[in-house]
């Protein structure tokens, strides 16, 4: 397949492919990340012989798409469940649900959360799929307008785990970017611990505050790690230390939601470096802050995640 | 009469009686005219009747209470089943009810309004006037009717003056108020209606007078119903497909064992199909005291604030519609509130599978006799303040909040609920907790086992359509391997923690009073959501019965360790369950039993207005 060159966002240069390790900080830099755009052509002939080979694929994807008026009027919650339905179609599906991204969804009989839940749906079964190749497809979702759409590429993206993903990511990260702050977790990766560390040092709004530090709660999921399917088994100490120290000093820094997303957050990634993170934040904190870090040092020592 | 009323008159004799006096030793006694007899009753002493000789409804009428204060109802439901049930809006649905016209519909009618008398008074002297007065903040959401003899007319307290003869025989007077309190900064649910009689003086010497009494009322709340009342009928959507239909026959049998007195109906052309049948529609009560001890129980059937359309006329989702055109009627009220520029992204919240109720608690010096609203929001994150308002206004079952927005749905019912305790203490209940750290657990024990290779989900499919079918069947080797699986149970770990602790903290819950029910997680659209059934997503029954989705975990040994985990928790509680399936028809469209089906309780012993809120 031809590759062309084109700049997506504004970070560190990486490599094409597997890529090279870019492992630390990266916020705070503004580097490049350049990423091959997308070939059409290519992808169309790819496509027209995957159909080929295996119709039925291709059938499998129209179906949920035929279902999606359904889908949508009889959802529970926001939108209806696309990728439950599509992400289990397995590695044969890439070029059928690469079809539907690069197809886009011009229906305009569709409803708003319909066309929502479809385009973030496909996206989001490709990601499951976890193939390369598709970065180049998702990547430019990373500026749709849709923010469900764009968290779902960025999720799509970090599901990747290679390093040129994974600098994309972080320098989205650095910009504040709130779908790829919410997506990004999902790589479990150094470089994404610190990006999430820095902008959460960075005292960013409530908002993304928040976000951020789920992202870091799931990037640093010690159950994800103990699987041994994480991209970079290796990685676990520094990603769940940076994760726990991040965590530590945004629950001293936040008050309310944040600060409760924090206390979970420090459950689930469970650091063992938590309990003196935790002491050491006593040491300059107020009364009351003080009082809440030992209810959560009390909560820690009983994890309810552990 | 009361004190006030006394002290009214009092002022206004007073100086007549002081001139007398002050006049001349040799001139003749003034006259000594008999005190004002003006004295309006309502059942003050809530004993379902208004009693003109019993000085106990006489008692701290002027002011409202958990011991004295008279009730009114909002006549809000349909006794004859008069409104239309096609060709209206949204915004015009709920305008149609008993309390839209100013007539008396009926007996059944007149038996939701509460009554009032004013003691006759056979010496009022000729000309002298009567009025009723409203009080202002309540005249716009009341309406009086005074009998005569072709029975209760309405009323304008505002024009309606009664003669010296209704004032000497008295009155028989009936009120209804004709909206539920929706906002107390509007209108805080009290009516104070005042009796005045005034005398201009006259023709006999008697002084000019005028004296008053009044009765403060407070319209009932809307109370929303809770597990440990056993239910009276179950309701669920009609759909014709096989998972569906699979659903309702297991749910049957749930409510056959039950012996639930009127069954279960499957809802007939519920538009769109919607198949959530707890999410768009809550059922709740309202009550006043009836003779005998008994309440006079209107119920009411609440319709979700769900926003579905872009449209000015007809912005709700549309199965709630169900609501004024199938459950209103004879005793049953519908109710919708809802404020159009709410905000989107946070609908879901607004689903009734989100506003569940504590069951009947006592904690910190403070009793809870019909328990407590509780529901997801955050102050980032919340349903519609509108309806918020609606329900805070009540004051009866203030509201309790938790942190649901990390679920895709962002429902509470996805991750706890209540059952009856078997022998309440403080607490009537006990919860039902998701425990995703015990799911794990019980699969790495299988694994230890060697059952790793044992799958679960067996004959299961992620879409069946058109025989498309993407086999659900996964191993528990695989599972425990899932990352984001784990990571995201280890998530709903933490988070349903967070959820118990401000549970424990509302209501004083205690570790031995949490039911755990295992089942993992995983994510859709970076929301967690149920990965196995979630089989606290489940229906209460009775004290006896629970309904919960069929897990279809590992088959170990002929059983389903997850089956055998729920029913063991469960059993020394004396709560034994049956096994609903819910897969096609629920489960993978991000849903469950509870989710599924609806019910209408028994009205609860505990009357409200004992709560002294």
């Amino acid at each position: 397949m031809r590759t062309v060159l084109a700049v997506v966002g504004l970070s560190l240069v990486a490599s094409l492919g597997a890529g090279t390790a870019t492992g630390g900080v990266v916020a705070n830099v503004a580097p490049t990340v350049v990423v091959s755009a997308i070939d059409r052509g290519a992808w169309a002939r790819e496509i027209g012989a995957a159909r080929s080979r295996s119709p039925s694929t291709f059938e499998r994807v129209a179906a949920v798409r035929a279902r999606l008026p359904e889908l949508d009027a009889t959802r529970r919650g926001r939108l209806a469940p696309v990728p439950q339905h599509l992400e289990h179609l397995g590695s044969d599906a890439v070029l059928a649900l690469v079809e539907r991204v690069l197809d886009g969804e011009s229906d305009g009989a569709l409803t708003a959360t319909a066309r929502t839940a479809w385009r973030a749906g496909v996206v989001e079964a490709l990601g499951h799929l976890r193939d390369p190749r598709t970065r180049e497809v998702v990547a430019p979702l990373l500026d749709d307008p849709d923010p469900v759409v764009a968290a779902a590429a960025a999720q799509a993206i970090a599901r990747l785990a290679d390093d040129t993903s994974v600098a994309l990511l972080a320098a989205r990260i650095a910009k504040g970017e709130l779908p790829v702050v919410s997506g990004a977790g999902v790589a479990r990766r150094r470089p994404i611990a610190s990006a999430l560390a820095a902008l959460l040092a960075s005292r960013p709004s409530t908002e993304v505050a928040r976000a951020a530090v789920r992202s870091l709660a799931d990037n640093g999921a010690a159950w994800a790690f103990r699987t041994g399917k994480v991209a970079l088994p290796g990685e676990e100490s520094d990603v769940r230390s940076i994760s726990a120290r991040a965590l530590v000093a945004t629950f001293v820094g936040y008050d309310g939601e944040v600060r409760q997303a924090a206390s979970n957050a420090l459950m689930v990634v469970d650091d063992p470096s938590t309990p003196a993170l935790i002491a050491a934040a006593k040491s300059s904190a107020s009364s009351d802050t003080i009082a809440a870090l030992d209810q959560l040092a009390a909560r820690f020592a009983r994890n309810p995640a552990r | 009469m009361s004190a006030s009323s006394r002290a009214c008159w009092l002022a206004c004799i007073v100086p007549f009686v002081l001139a007398a006096c002050s006049s001349k030793s040799n001139d003749p006694p003034a006259p000594v005219w008999p005190a004002p007899k003006v004295d309006l009753r309502a059942d003050n002493n809530r004993n379902g009747t208004v009693d003109l000789d019993d000085p106990t409804e006489d008692e701290g009428e002027d002011g409202w209470d958990g011991r004295h204060g008279a009730i009114l109802l909002a006549n809000i439901d349909d006794d004859q089943r008069a409104c239309p049930t096609t060709g209206l809006t949204d915004v015009d649905l709920p305008s149609c009810n008993d309390a839209a016209n100013d007539v008396v519909d009926g007996d059944d009618d007149l038996l939701d309004l509460a009554r009032l008398k004013t003691a006759p008074w056979a010496e009022v002297p000729e000309g002298a006037r009567g009025t009723l007065e409203i009080s202002a903040a309540a005249a716009p959401f009341v309406r009086l009717f005074k009998k005569g003899p072709d029975g209760f007319v309405a009323i304008d307290p505002a024009i309606e003056l009664l003669s010296s003869a209704d004032v000497a025989a008295g009155v028989e007077l009936a009120i209804e108020a004709k909206d539920v309190v929706r906002d107390k900064a509007v209108w805080d649910g009290f009516v104070d209606v005042t009796w005045r009689v005034v005398f201009d003086g006259t023709p006999g010497g008697r002084p000019a007078f005028e004296a008053s009494d009044t009765v403060r009322m407070r319209v009932a709340p809307v109370l929303l119903q809770h597990h440990v009342s056993p239910a009276e009928k179950v309701f669920t959507t009609k759909i014709l497909d096989a998972g569906s239909t699979a659903f309702r026959a297991d749910l049957a049998k749930a409510v056959t064992a039950a012996k639930t007195p009127n069954g279960m109906e499957a809802l007939d052309g519920v538009p769109d199909r919607d198949p959530w049948t707890q999410d768009f529609f809550e059922t709740g009560y309202m009550s006043m005291p009836a003779p005998g001890g008994e309440q006079h129980v209107v119920r009411v059937a609440i319709r979700s604030s769900n926003i579905y359309r872009d449209s000015l006329k007809n912005p709700l989702r549309p199965a709630g519609k169900l609501v004024f055109t199938n459950l209103r009627g004879k005793d049953v009220a519908g109710l919708q509130q809802f404020d159009p520029r709410s905000n989107p992204d946070m609908d879901s919240l607004n689903s009734f599978g989100n506003t569940e109720t504590i069951p009947p608690f006592e904690h910190a010096g403070k009793k809870w006799p019909l328990g407590r609203i509780i529901r997801g929001a955050t102050p980032s994150f919340y349903p519609d303040r509108s309806f918020a308002a609606l329900l805070a206004a009540q004051g009866v079952q203030d509201p309790v909040f938790v942190d649901t927005s990390w679920l895709f749905v962002s429902h509470l019912d996805e991750t706890l609920s209540f059952v009856p305790a078997p022998k309440p203490t403080q607490r009537s209940f006990l919860l039902l907790a998701n425990d995703a750290r015990l799911a794990k657990k019980m699969l790495e024990d299988a694994k230890a086992a060697g059952q790793g290779g044992t799958k679960m989900f067996l004959g299961k499919y992620w879409l069946d359509e058109e025989g498309v079918e993407s086999p659900a069947e996964v191993s528990i080797d695989d599972v425990l391997a899932d990352p984001d699986v784990m990571a995201a149970s280890a998530e709903a770990a933490a988070e349903v923690d967070a959820q118990i602790e401000v549970l424990a903290r509302e209501t004083g819950l205690t570790t031995d009073e949490i039911v755990p029910i295992p089942f993992l997680h995983s994510k859709i659209y970076g929301g967690s959501v149920a990965y196995q059934p979630g089989m606290v997503n489940a229906l209460v029954l009775d004290a006896t019965h629970l309904a919960a989705p069929d897990p279809h975990g590992p088959m170990i040994e002929g059983k389903d360790p997850f089956q055998t985990a729920v029913e063991a928790a469960l059993a020394p509680h004396g709560v034994s369950v049956t096994w609903v399936e819910d897969w096609d028809g629920y489960h993978r469209n991000l849903g469950e039993v509870h989710c599924g089906s609806n019910v209408m309780r028994a009205i609860p012993t505990a009357k409200w207005w004992e709560a002294a809120r």
